[in-house]
């Protein structure tokens, strides 16, 4: 008895100087253990955990759903992909969602499910499209005021885009902008606008439309976090070779100096606005890494694309 | 006397021996107590600080850094861990592996110090930390302004999109220019202006060789070597062909893929032959006959040593070094950027111009080992080292330019300044592994005048045309590591959306997960771009699952 207590006493001990969680016990929380290795991306050291709880926890109580949730996204993402993981996985989201439809990750459950089904996740995986699809329809006419439903109707449209064969890309157009006209600003409308844009330049390569989507997504502030510097040159681009627009090309060829100096095509864009006829006067300078004030006040001397609109 | 050693050497022996290893065992036992004194003294907060930087200066200046932090700070210590270059992997990664590595590293030069797969596992994501500002800018114009703001690229450098987070906080940033010897200069050429244009520079380059037969000096115009060389080849390679950007770049993504290459180089865009690919080239080997034979089997040090002996009158080389040959040199040394063709002069129609040096990023960053204990310690540091103040003291005294926006480099460092004028994308002569050795290989050969410019462009295409190993393993390989970073992207929206449900760690999960999902739907559909245009392009008879 007296060895148990101290036994105790030091995991309690080890537990406060490792800084881990302690459940109610004084005991490490296993789940909470659990998810933080899944925050590592260390899905095979969070595996075990699900399962010791799985092991003590009331069946169907929340603490093993959790669990369950918990182990089902270990065994999808552990590297590396075996088909016995990815099938147990599957198994144990399928009944996460069937059990109890109206939990809380039911519909995360049956998108994870769906993810399974449409990508390629272990050698000789075979893809069933039509399995994912079927899940990605469910959960749109079932979680019809989730925003989940955005992620599911983006998912359907990509599943049918991603084949790249010209009557299945453009239905995975025709369930975007159906939706976005329903839905303008779900919640996911932005990523919506970017990745039309995508796939209006390739395969379908209709630069109108393409520069279309790109300017409705930077209107929104939507374009990818980082990249925005690689939009503002196609969009330039096409609107300068393509579109002959040449005050859409002006727009961007100077936010291409203004908004995103250190991504590379200043010089670039400046030699355009010359060709363009853009008096030298109205050319901004080139700045390498100037003052957040200083970028700021760049940003705002550079004309908007409402602004070009307007004209 | 003699007899007692003979009969009893052997006790002898063994006692000496005996006597050695317990003062060996001793010494070890002082040593160990000395170092385990210096960096586990328990009255103080231990910070060890591992990089590889062995340059003159380096090590002084961020003593002095140090210095100045314990001043404010009498609780903590903190321990330079310098490592050469040659180990500083393997001691940094059995370190890593088993636990014990420092509470700051230098991050690079190792796979597990710069890879995604291992930076989620080892070392602290700073994106919280640096959403806050930097307390140490108080009183600056940087005061209030986000840590991350603060600096010169905004720590694009340090992000990783794959994993939506920073690892390591940069403290310099590096660019590349002609080291030359002005005292020289203005013995044999009667100025120590550098030349403006490459035609001048070609007629330095003749004058101090004449120079040097007339008078029977060992002097070179320039220092070669297989690490500084290099340099000069890919600027001026740049220069030339960046042109063809308009017409290669098919995806509008402002660069030049090995995909789009090739693509170009089959369909007849260009060749071998093409005028600016050859101009390119001529010039290379015009500018490496100034270097000192066998140059490409020399090594960086040796160079160095060349020049600071005043055996060469110029070198290239980055601004890390600048402070060495300062130093190291009894001479005048300046520093010129890399001059064009211009005018009439030979290869000038062809050049595109410059490179841009616009999107230099920030460099010598150090990343928070995950497990440090003093890990509050370690931030609260590197907030001080880049401040504005703390940043420009540490960058100059060891002579780089700093990352800080508003610190400035000494004033001989101002030329090494970026330039944001000039190109980006330009078209390099490989796509995958195979033809990058053949190409590094051959441009060896080629520049030391060993092959002519036509066997070495036969070479180099027929690398990239080789079936089994040229462009479709290239493509195979660029296939691969795409997929890899959408399944990542794929782990990352699964932990990201579990999160969401069970734990909501991510105050900011919205933002989070719109850029998950937005990096990961464009790479999956720039994969299956990538195998649709590989296909449809290029005709692929692979088919790639």
């Amino acid at each position: 008895m007296r060895s148990t207590c101290w036994l105790t006493a030091l995991a309690m001990w080890a537990s406060v100087l490792c800084g881990t969680s302690v459940g109610a016990d004084g005991a490490p929380d296993p789940i909470r253990e659990g998810w933080q290795y899944v925050r590592y991306y260390e899905f095979d050291r969070a595996e075990p955990y699900f399962r010791e709880v799985l092991e003590t926890a009331e069946a169907n109580s929340d603490r093993w759903k959790e669990a369950t949730f918990g182990l089902a996204v270990s065994l999808h993402h552990k590297r590396p992909p075996t088909a016995s993981a990815i099938q147990e996985a599957a198994k144990l989201f399928r009944e996460l969602a069937e059990k109890d439809p109206n939990e809380k990750f039911a519909p995360r459950a049956l998108m994870n499910l769906a993810r399974i089904h449409e990508l390629r996740d272990y050698f000789q995986d075979v893809i069933e499209l039509d399995k994912a699809r079927a899940i990605y329809r469910k959960v749109i006419e079932s979680y019809g005021d989730r925003p989940i439903v955005d992620e599911a109707v983006l998912r359907l449209a990509q599943s049918h885009i991603n084949t790249f064969q010209t009557d299945q890309v453009n239905q995975g157009v025709k369930v975007l902008t159906d939706w976005l006209a329903k839905h303008p600003e779900n919640s996911l409308a932005g990523l919506m606008w970017v990745y039309l844009g995508d796939v209006y330049f390739y395969p379908l390569g209709d630069s109108a439309r393409c520069v279309a989507a790109y300017v409705e997504a930077d209107r929104r502030n939507s374009l990818e976090p980082g990249q925005e510097g690689v939009f503002y040159w196609r969009i330039a681009n096409l609107a300068d070779s393509k579109l002959n627009n040449r005050d859409l090309a002006i727009v961007y060829y100077t936010k291409l100096i203004t908004e995103v100096p250190s991504q590379g095509k200043g010089y670039q864009s400046q030699l355009a606005l010359k060709r363009l006829g853009v008096p030298e006067e109205q050319i901004p300078n080139l700045e390498w890494a100037p003052k957040p004030k200083e970028r700021e006040q760049m940003v705002r001397q550079a004309p908007t694309t409402q602004e070009v609109a307007q004209q | 006397m003699k007899k007692f050693l003979v009969q009893n050497r052997e006790i002898l022996m063994n006692g000496m021996a005996a006597v050695f290893l317990a003062v060996s065992f001793v010494v070890s036992m002082i040593q160990i107590n000395s170092v385990h004194e210096v960096y586990f003294d328990e009255s103080k907060k231990n910070l060890r600080i591992a990089h590889w930087q062995l340059e003159s200066g380096y090590r002084d200046a961020l003593d002095h850094i140090i210095r100045e932090y314990e001043k404010l700070h009498p609780e903590v210590a903190i321990h330079q861990v310098p490592i050469t270059e040659k180990f500083y992997a393997q001691v940094v990664n059995t370190h890593l592996v088993g636990g014990t590595a420092p509470d700051l590293m230098e991050m690079g030069m190792s796979t597990m110090v710069s890879q995604d797969q291992y930076l989620q596992r080892y070392f602290e994501p700073m994106s919280g930390h640096v959403a806050k500002p930097n307390p140490y800018n108080a009183g600056t114009e940087l005061e209030g302004v986000l840590w991350r703001e603060t600096f010169i690229d905004g720590m694009r450098t340090a992000y990783r999109p794959s994993l939506q987070d920073y690892f390591g906080v940069p403290s310099s940033t590096f660019t590349q220019r002609i080291f030359y010897n002005r005292d020289l200069f203005r013995k044999v050429l009667g100025t120590d202006e550098p030349p403006q244009t490459f035609g001048q520079l070609l007629e330095v380059c003749r004058t101090i060789r004449q120079h040097a037969e007339q008078t029977g000096v060992l002097l070179v115009p320039i220092a070669g070597s297989k690490y500084n060389s290099p340099i000069f080849f890919e600027r001026y390679q740049a220069a030339f062909l960046a042109g063809y950007l308009s017409e290669l770049d098919t995806n509008l993504d402002g660069g030049i893929g090995g995909m789009e290459m090739y693509a170009g180089l089959e369909s007849g865009v260009f060749g071998w032959d093409s005028p600016p690919n050859q101009a390119a080239f001529g010039l290379i080997r015009d500018l490496s006959n100034h270097f000192q034979k066998g140059f490409m089997a020399v090594g960086r040090e040796q160079a160095a040593f060349l020049f600071v002996q005043e055996n060469a009158a110029m070198i290239t080389s980055g601004s890390w070094d600048a402070e060495s040959l300062f130093r190291q040199a009894d001479f005048e040394v300046g520093i010129f950027d890399f001059p064009m063709p211009a005018g009439d002069e030979p290869y000038a129609d062809q050049v595109r111009g410059r490179t841009s040096e616009a999107s230099t990023g920030t460099g010598n960053a150090y990343g928070i080992h995950r497990y440090s204990r003093n890990k509050d310690v370690a931030i609260d540091f590197l907030q001080f080292l880049t401040s504005k103040a703390m940043n420009q003291q540490f960058n100059r005294d060891i002579n780089w330019i700093p990352a800080v926006i508003g610190a400035r480099p000494t004033k001989e460092l101002e030329v090494f300044m970026p330039n944001p004028e000039g190109y980006t994308g330009t078209l390099y002569w490989f796509w995958g592994g195979r033809s990058r050795q053949v190409y590094d290989g051959g441009l060896t050969a080629f520049v030391q005048g060993e092959i002519g410019l036509d066997e070495f462009g036969k070479n180099v295409v027929d690398a990239l045309q080789d079936n089994d190993y040229g462009w479709t393993r290239a493509a195979q390989d660029e296939f691969e590591a795409g997929r890899n970073n959408v399944r990542l992207q794929e782990q990352l929206l699964g932990i990201l959306n579990s999160d969401a449900l069970f734990e909501q760690t991510y105050a900011d999960h919205d933002r989070r997960f719109q850029e998950a999902m937005i990096r990961q739907v464009r790479a999956d559909h720039g994969l299956n771009e990538y195998i649709h245009r590989f296909e449809t392009e290029l005709q692929g008879k692979l088919r790639m699952e």
